[in-house]
């Protein structure tokens, strides 16, 4: 952390007792941490959609993903009986 | 594809003179190109030849590779009736090469005494026995279909994920400019290999199933794509006509009707039989 962002940083009694969590690079929890970072900000960049849409549209299309989602797994259980 | 992918798609023509060497019957030809219900009716084989079928032509990652690629050469509005020719020139050629593929195969295996298809290689390996050279036309067009269709399937997924993750995505960059794209891209490919090569892999079952897969989930993406080219703000006077919206919804709809009866077919066997 740079002493600009210190500054920014809630002042404490004892700053010294500050642990800093970030996981160490190439931990488990690192990589982790970094896809769920990467996560949030395709969901934020996406967030608001260029297309209006009435919430009943928007209630439709999450059905028919949905919908069509079922229909994959019955597909792909048909599969898996076909190779057994 | 890079600069000039055409010498590929050159290649795929090689079906149409391979059919004028086995001399078909074009008045069976001519038959088998008018529709009909076949023998034994709506059947849950029907439907799942009937989406596979449709799956080899219109499948979701083609909307995502169709848009990429207009992207990634840079063409701007003024470009739009040259793309359009494009995809008329590449919609007609792939009609002709599939119907040729069809007359090669049909005229050649599906006759009595003809030989069960496992893999395209035993398709290839079987017609080379009376047929030599159409036998290797058949299997430099197989191939050839196989490395472009890997192609185009990686690079389409590989431009959706840069897009999706904010990477460099255009075949435009190096790879140093675009490491995680072309990483992608690699993996793709090695992923579709190792299906290939894996023994004993039931490859024809999972391509048909692929396919199925595919046309199952294309209304999710053509839902969007319609709505998309119904917004005003953003397609302007390129807005699509009723017309187009009647032929988008018509096939949206028709997909999930044949969808559905086919998952009915898959719970309940005895229901179309």
């Amino acid at each position: 952390m740079s002493a600009d962002n210190m500054e920014n940083y809630p002042k404490t009694k004892n700053m010294v007792d500050y642990v800093d969590d970030t996981p160490e690079k190439g931990s488990i929890s690192y990589v982790l941490r970094r896809w769920k970072t990467a996560i949030n900000n395709i969901n934020k960049k996406y967030s608001k959609p260029r297309l209006k849409m009435t919430p009943l549209v928007r209630f439709s299309l999450l059905a028919l993903r949905l919908y069509l989602i079922i229909l994959v797994v019955i597909l792909s259980y048909k599969f898996y009986i076909m190779v057994r | 594809m890079g600069k000039d992918s055409t010498p590929f798609l050159r290649i795929n023509l090689i079906y149409i003179p391979a059919i004028l060497l086995i001399h078909p019957n074009f008045s069976d030809v001519i038959k088998g190109l008018i529709p009909v219900i076949p023998i034994g009716g709506f059947t849950g084989d029907f439907f799942f030849f009937f989406m596979a079928n449709i799956g080899t032509t219109i499948a979701p990652w083609m909307i995502f590779f169709q848009q990429s690629s207009v992207v990634d050469k840079g063409m701007t509005e003024k470009d739009i009736s040259f793309g359009k020719f494009d995809t008329a020139v590449g919609a007609f050629f792939t009609v002709v090469v599939a119907i040729a593929c069809v007359i090669l195969t049909g005229t050649l295996l599906f006759k009595p005494g003809g030989v069960d298809i496992e893999s395209a290689a035993q398709a290839a390996i079987a017609i080379m026995g009376n047929y030599p050279i159409v036998g290797s036309a058949l299997a430099i067009g197989l191939f050839d279909a196989g490395l472009l269709g890997a192609m185009c399937i990686s690079l389409a997924s590989s431009w959706a994920m840069g897009e999706v993750f904010g990477w460099a995505h255009s075949i435009n960059n190096k790879v140093s400019e675009a490491p995680m794209f072309y990483a992608f891209y690699f993996l793709s490919l090695v992923f579709a290999g190792i299906v290939v090569i894996t023994p004993r892999a039931p490859l024809v079952l999972i391509t048909l199933f692929v396919q199925v897969i595919a046309v199952t989930l294309l209304p999710a993406a053509l839902v969007f794509l319609l709505l998309l080219l119904n917004n005003e703000e953003m397609m302007g006077k390129y807005k699509n006509t009723l017309m187009q919206n009647i032929w988008g919804f018509l096939i949206v709809f028709t997909i999930i009707i044949v969808s559905t009866l086919y998952a009915l077919s898959v719970i309940f066997p005895e229901m179309f039989k």
